[in-house]
This record gives C-alpha cells, structure tokens and sequence, in this order.
C-alpha cells in the first residue's frame, strides 16, 4: 500500500512541486494549506507522515507540530519542516516541538525523496 | 544566513583554489604524484559540490568538466602535460572569477569555453565525456554525499538516543539500516537501561546500540546518518581499524582492553579479574563486573575486527586531519586578553616584591612563569609557516617571465619557517615588489645571459630562516647586479647624494627605496615606474624589520629582509628618565655601563665613552626629550648594537627586563619620530617604546647638517 | 483478537498481542502486562501470527521480563514465536545469546537462541 504523506504549505506552487515529486516516487498525497487546515485534517486522517512549512497564517508550523504531538490518530508519525534557511533557532524550536528532521529550501527533488526515505525507513 | 553561507563557500573556494594551485605546481614538477593528481581532483569535486547546493550554477558546471578530465587523469587514462597544467591553471582563475560574479547575473563565458574546448581535445577520443554527462549529482543529500574514501576503516559506534527519540518519529532501526547500507555492521542492541515495568514509560526510549561499521566511506557518511538527531543523542563515533593505521597485526585488541576504552570496566577491576586466570569475559560476567550484554557486544568487535583485518591487504593510507580551523578574530581576542593578563602580571610581581610577603612572592612567580608560558602558546598559534605565500610567488614568477619572454625558475628554501600571521600577510606586498623587481630589472634576456657566459635560465631564490627573534627573508636573483654608478648619478641628480661625498656601496644600494626613484629607460607592464620598492621600505618599517641589499655587478642582488616573529608582545628593557619611563626593545641591547659626570667633563661634549677600550658613541636621552629635572649624579648607558653599529643611549636608571605589549600609538604622535608605540606598565602609567634606528639616524642627520 | 488479558482457571494471565505491539500501543501493552503481573504468579503471551513489533514493543517484553523475574512470576508466550518478534530482533541486533540474569540465567526466551 502507498504511504500517505500530508504536505502543509501555504504556497500553492511548493505545494504542487511537493506533491508532484511525491506522487512521482509512488506515495499518495494529501494537501493543507495552512497549520489550522492542516491539524483538522489531520485528526480525521491518518497519515504516515507531515511535511510542513514552519511559516504559514493561521498556525505555523510549530503550533502545527505541537498540536499533533498533542493529538491521537497521528501523534507519533515522522514530521519533517521545510525552513527557508538553514535557520538553527527556527530549526530547534521545531525539533523541541517534535519534528523528526527538516529539509532546507531550496532543495532538489531529489533531496526531497532522500530525505522522506530517510524518514519513513 | 544563506548570505553568510555563499560567504563562507566563497571563502572555502577561494582556499580550494589556492591549495589547488600549489598542487599544480608541484605536478609540473613530479606529473606522475597521484597524491597530487588525488588532491587536485578532490578540490575540484568539492568545489563543484558545494558550488552546485549554493546556486553557483556556473562554476558547478564548469567545475564539472575540468573535474572529468582529471578523474580520466586519476584512473591513468590520460597523462599530466604542460598544456594540461596551463589549461587547468587557467581554470583556476576563471573559477575565481566565477566566485566573484555576484550570483544570478549574467557572466562571461568565454574563458570558461575556450578552456573547456582546449582540455576537450586533450582528452583521447574514445573517453569523450558523454553529451549530457555535465548534470550535476545531488549534493549533499544526508548520507548520499561525500567521497568514497579509498581505505577500509572500521568503526566503533556508540548510539545513545534521546528518550523522547520515538516520540519525535524517529524510528532508530531505519538509522541503524542506513549505517548497514555503508558497509559491514555488527549491531548489538543494549538492554541494561530498560527499567521494570512500573517504571518504565512505554513511549521512550532505553535501548542504546553498539555497532561496529567497516566501511570505505568517511566518518562524515556516519554522522550523516544521524543528522536529525545528532543534537539530542549521544553519538560516540571512534576509528577502532583502518588499512592505514600502523599497527598492523592480524589479531586485535584484548577483550578487557575494548571494554576498558569503550568505557564499560574501569583497569582496576580488569586487574583485579585478570589476577583469576580464567577466560576473561566468563569471569567479568561471573563477577559481576560487567553484563553480559556488554561482553557480548566487546565480543562482537574483537571477532569483527580480527575478521576485517585478516581480509585486507595492505592499502596506502589515509592522512587524518590533526588540526582545527579557528576565526581569526577569535585568535586576535586571545593575544589581546593574553596582553593584558601580562600587564596585570608585571603589576601583581611589583606588589608582591614590594610587599616583601615570602608566600605572595612565590605565587607571584609561579603565576609570572605560568603567564609566559600562555604569552608564548598564545603567541604559538599565531605562528604559520611562510611556505603558503611562497607558492603564491611561484605562480608570479611563472607568467611574469613567460610576459617577458624571460626563462626563470624559482627556487624556495625554509618554506616551513613559522612567522607570526598578520606579519606574513603584510609581507605579501613588499615580497610581491622585489620579487617584480628581480624578474624585470635583475634578470636578463636569455641571449645576453648566454653572451655572458651564463645559463640562459635565471633563477630566483626566496627563503627563510630563523635568526634570534627575527626571521631573515633573502630574495637573490642570478641576474645582472645594480649599477652602482647609474643609481649613484641618479641619486646625485635627484638630490639624495651629494656628488662628493664618500659613501659606501650600501648606502648607495639603499637609494633604491626611495620614493619615486627608477633608473629603468622605460616603464614596463612590470616594474620601472619608481612605484614600488619605497612600499617595501613602508611595509618593511611597519613590520618594525629592516632592509639590506647587497650586489655584486653582473652576478646578481641579494635583498634580506629581517622581520620580528611578532607584533604584539616584545621582550624588553625598561628604562627611567626623570619622571618618565621608556622602553627599549631587548633584542639589540648588549649591555649596560655607568656614565659619571667625570666621564661627561673627559669627554669634552664630544658624547663618546670609553668601554673597556672601545670607544661607543651615545645619544643622551634626557637632552633628546628635552627632560629638565635634576640629572642624577651616576647616569646609566644601554649599549645597542643597531645594524652592526654600537650606540649608548643615556638614561638616569635601568629598571630591568620587562614584557612589553605593544600599544600603537594615536593619530597625533604617529610621525613623532623616535617612537614607535607605547605600553601600559604595571601600575597603569605610560612607556613610550623607543625606536633606536630610527633615534641614531635623526641624530647622525643632526650631526651632518651641523657639519 | 484485539490486544487484551483474560484470566484463566488456573489464575495464569493470558494477554493477546492483537496486530501491533509497537508505539501506538505501547502504554497500553505496557498496562496490561503490569496489571496482569501485579495479578498472576503466571502470565503468557498469544501472538497474533502477523503481529508487527517495534523497539517499543521490544522494550515492554524486556522490562516485563526483568519485573517477573524480580517477583518469581514467570512470563512466558505461548505458541510458535511470531515472525514479526524475528524481524524486529534481527533487524535492531536485540538477538541475546549470553545468559539472562533476569531469566534464571538461561537463553533469553523472546531475543534468544530460540527461533
């Protein structure tokens, strides 16, 4: 069975890369296009995995993090951030909120898998 | 952030690029060195790499090609020629210029192609690198990057994860799996630290793992594999066997011996269980020592290892890095805190020997010795060896005399001589204008050297050597020497010398740094515009050395510049005028006599002393500073040798040795002449620091013009 | 079967794997078993034949091992070993071959020789 990855972003164009390289490399994909959109799908569905923006409107990533570590159906999945730099503070706020790792932006797609399949295992 | 990153990168490229000159150099020297071959391949590689991740798409992709070439060269299907160093030199400088392109606009490429068309027909045809071929690989994906290391090394990993490790997604059998994929992994899992069920929190984490890795990639592929995690768990990577490592027996260590390293049993209880003679690690269980688990995963490692290094056969080695890259800011912060500790040092011994208090003068010693030894480490690490600006000299020497049609070759000695940091820097300049000089004007076209009887290829020796607390920096040349008379008549007509006077051949070569002074017919692309050699003279100063220059007509210049190690911290004399205190660097200070009055009556004002038979000129200080106060009765002189010549200076008292740090001065004292900075003593009061050359050439002016 | 314990006449404490034994269920596996240990001299494991384990799973059997151990209960699975208890010991190098001290020093019965 394909594993559901969410991806979390309030751009519409990294969203479609996102989605585009995943589907390509065989997962499926469901897309939120915020923190809030993102949590209330989330307690509805289970997923194998987050990719998440950390700077969206209506919660961020952290708050997004923290609220599905806070959760039941997903709480314990893989949640990997895109940072826009490689900004360490940012970054460890999210690692202190539960994020499993983090991939930099810009990246390639192929970074983009590699890292996933880092995640998942 | 990514701003300070495409920096650092640019910084990275730009040492890449000096290291990978110097590798081609050195190859056109011994073009059959794989090392070299190996080093010049890596720079490239490394620089394309991180070229690619940092946006600088046209140096990834230029990079690439030059790269391909020389892992053909590498893997022994093309040879290294002169065209191909010159092509590949040439590549250098246009990845630098690459480098300082702003980023996203447009560049020139012409260079670029014509160099990449001059190395594609170097390479033999059937090894033409496929169309397309040129796509860069993904860089520095976690655990995908880095260059596979031609040895086999084996590890010994320690992995402590962080208890909420699972909670956070991660799943540490993936990261486990990753590290089998690098090579051969024994894992054993630790169980000793899950705790009974009412304690146990389900959730976390208790196991840690041991793994022993044999791999051909680095250590930097291991950590890799812990990227994400690597802040919160505990990860012990140890190099435990590797194909180079020197001991290269077949069996490996003790059980006792990996257990004691890793940690797990102190040497006391190994004694105390080794006294039992019995097999070791049934004992250590027995006795309770250490767990089962724990023998077991020991166990592990000896049969790994024993078994990786019965398979190998022996491999060239690997060079580990021994040392660390440090800012230099950081370093300069040092040396200020060490100057001022030294400060607060000379005023505690002061207290101390004035409290006369036996304990506190004994640790005022020790603590004296102890900050000498920090002055000295401090001032240590500031210490580099010169060789890295000699190679810079190379590549000048090189095209200047293919410029100039002329056959020259440079030789280096001393390239290990260590000088301290800002002073190599500041010698690039002065070295860059003597060195122009001896290749323009020192050197001759290869017809009229062989006229002369000379080989038709001149030669330029650069090199360093130690000498007290000096280094002494000699550029020769085998050229045609100065032309005393020319220099002579120039300076004659430019009114430095006058026509009559008697001077020595020296003085006549030191005309060469004045401002603006050429006897060059015509001003080359090179030298000859009277810029240039008076910068050196600047330069030289502000490194407080000096310049000889010595010459013998139609055989050559020999130029020594002599340097202090250092620019922070002298050893010193302290000196008391009056009220006022002075310092006079140590290194040129023979020695100390008394001056009478009687002496002062006998001399008749003539300023002359007699020391034991040798009759010393001397500079009366306190009439120089125009000092008022009572002169004492018994007066001290400090006798100098300055460039070969003894000279007294008179003072009221000699104070003693004293570490001196040096302070520059402010804007307005900067010209006074005689000065050459200022120090802050122990009990916070200001020494000027004297400037003994400079003090002896105003007063022997004085004298002339009284003349 | 869903994860679960049931007692049986004799007092021993059977508790059923369900399909998973990892993170998901971990506190609940974890309960269950101490309960059933505070409860019984005697508590055994029925692995569903397609369970998958994790570390955490992995942890819950060991620490419930050492306790019984601790206590004289014993704890023990009834059954063939499942293939998932294989893998996870294979694939996390969990396998024990020395003695266990928490077992009566003898092979580790879920990580040990037995296969």
């Amino acid at each position: 069975m394909a594993k559901l990855i969410m991806t979390a972003d309030d751009s519409a164009s990294v969203r479609q890369m996102v989605a585009f390289t995943l589907k390509q490399n065989g997962y499926d994909v469901v897309e939120a296009v915020d923190g809030r959109d993102a949590l209330n799908k989330l307690n509805a569905q289970k997923v194998d995995m987050l990719l998440t923006d950390l700077n969206m409107p209506n919660m961020d990533g952290i708050g997004l993090i923290k609220g599905v570590r806070a959760g039941t159906l997903n709480k314990f999945i893989p949640i990997v951030m895109l940072t826009t730099e490689s900004n360490d503070t940012r970054k460890g706020e999210g690692k202190a909120a539960g994020a499993t790792g983090w991939i930099v932006k810009p990246f390639k797609p192929e970074q983009l898998i590699a890292v996933i399949k880092k995640v998942l295992g | 952030m990514m701003e300070e990153a495409i920096a650092t990168y640019r910084e990275e490229a730009g040492e890449l690029l000096a290291e990978l000159e110097t590798s081609l150099l050195d190859l056109e020297e011994t073009p059959d060195d794989n090392d070299l071959i190996n080093r010049v391949f890596r720079a490239m590689h490394t620089i394309k790499g991180s070229g690619a991740m940092f946006g600088f798409d046209e140096i990834a992709s230029f990079t690439h090609e030059v790269e391909t070439v020389f892992d053909l060269v590498r893997n022994g299907k093309m040879t290294v020629t002169k065209r191909l160093l010159d092509l590949t030199l040439k590549s250098r400088d246009h990845i630098s210029y690459l480098l300082s392109c702003p980023l996203g606009e447009a560049v020139d490429r012409s260079d670029g192609d014509e160099i990449i068309t001059g190395l594609r027909q170097l390479v033999p045809q059937m090894d033409l690198p496929q169309k397309g071929s040129s796509e860069i690989p993904a860089i520095n994906l976690p655990g995908l990057s880095e260059d596979d290391l031609a040895n086999e090394t084996t590890w010994r990993i320690r992995f402590r994860p962080a208890p909420n490790i699972l909670m956070c997604g991660t799943n540490p059998i993936s990261l486990i799996n990753e590290l089998r994929a690098l090579g051969t992994a024994h894992v054993v899992a630790q169980f000793d630290e899950i705790p009974q069920l009412n304690e146990l929190v389900p959730e976390n984490c208790y196991i840690y793992w041991d793994i022993i890795l044999t791999t051909t990639r680095g250590e930097d592929a291991i950590r890799d594999v812990f990227i994400f995690v690597e802040d919160d768990c505990d990860i012990k990577i140890e190099l435990i066997d590797s194909s180079g490592l020197i001991d290269r027996e077949q069996g490996y260590k003790k059980l006792g011996d990996i257990l004691v390293e890793r940690g797990d049993l102190s040497p006391v209880e190994m004694q105390k269980v080794l006294m039992l003679q019995k097999r070791f690690g049934e004992l250590l269980v027995e006795q309770g020592v250490v767990s089962p688990e724990k023998v077991q995963s020991a166990l592990v490692e000896q049969q790994h290892v024993k078994g990786v290094r019965k398979e190998r056969s022996e491999a060239p080695q690997v060079e580990s890095a021994a040392s660390i890259r440090v800012p230099a800011e950081r370093l300069d912060q040092l040396i200020n805190l060490v100057g001022e500790m030294v400060t607060v040092q000379a005023h505690l011994s002061q207290v101390s020997m004035a409290g006369g208090d036996a304990t506190f003068i004994a640790i005022s010693e020790e603590v004296e010795r102890l900050t000498n030894e920090l002055r000295d480490t401090a001032l240590n690490i500031r210490m580099l060896p010169i060789g890295s600006t000699f190679s810079k000299f190379k590549r000048l020497v090189r095209d200047l005399s293919q410029e100039l049609g002329k056959q020259i070759e440079m030789e280096t000695f001393g390239a290990e001589t260590e000088l301290d940091k800002t002073v190599i820097e500041k010698l690039n300049d002065p070295l860059v204008h003597i060195i122009r000089n001896c290749i323009d004007h020192g050197i001759e076209m290869p017809e009229a050297r062989r006229a002369t009887g000379k080989a038709s290829h001149g030669t330029v020796y650069l090199g360093a050597e130690h000498s007290g607390d000096s280094v002494l920096v000699t550029i020769r040349d085998d050229g045609g020497g100065l032309d005393r008379d020319r220099i002579r008549a120039k300076a004659v007509e430019r009114g430095l010398l006058s026509a009559t006077a008697e001077v020595s051949d020296k003085e006549i070569y030191a005309q060469i740094f004045a401002p603006g002074f050429s006897t060059a017919e015509k001003v080359t692309s090179v030298s000859g515009r009277g810029v240039g050699m008076d910068v050196v003279k600047r330069g030289i100063d502000s490194l407080r050395g000096s310049i000889g220059v010595d010459s013998i007509r139609g055989a050559g210049t020999t130029i020594t510049l002599k340097i202090p190690l250092t620019l922070a911290i002298i050893d010193s004399l302290l000196v008391k005028i009056g009220k006022d205190h002075f310092v006079l660097p140590l290194a040129a200070v023979e020695e100390c006599v008394e001056l009478t009055a009687e002496d002062v009556k006998n001399s008749h004002g003539r300023n002359l002393a007699n020391v034991r038979g040798a009759i010393i000129p001397y500079i009366p200080l306190r009439e120089h500073f125009r000092i008022t106060d009572q002169r004492p009765e018994i007066e001290q002189i400090v006798i100098a040798d300055i460039h070969g010549t003894k000279v007294g200076f008179v003072v009221d008292h000699v104070v003693g040795e004293h570490q001196t740090v040096i302070k520059s001065l402010g804007k307005m004292y900067r010209d006074v002449k005689g000065v050459s900075g200022a120090t802050i003593l122990g009990d916070g009061t200001v020494a000027l620091i004297l400037d003994m050359g400079v003090l002896l050439q105003a007063v022997e002016k004085l004298e002339k013009d009284i003349m | 079967m869903l994860l679960n314990s049931s007692v049986r006449e004799d007092g021993e404490i059977i508790i059923t794997s369900g399909d998973q034994l990892t993170i998901e269920t971990a506190a609940e596996f974890s309960r269950i078993v101490c309960e059933a240990l505070e409860a019984s001299k005697n508590v055994a494991i029925e692995f569903e034949p397609a369970v998958k384990i994790d570390i955490t799973g992995v942890q819950v059997l060991c620490s419930a091992c050492k306790s019984a151990a601790q206590s004289g209960a014993t704890f023990a699975f009834h059954g063939a070993a499942p293939q998932g208890l294989a893998d996870i010991t294979a694939s996390s190098g969990a396998e024990r071959r020395a003695v266990c001290k928490h077992n009566n020093n003898s092979t580790c019965i879920w990580f040990g020789g037995a296969k």
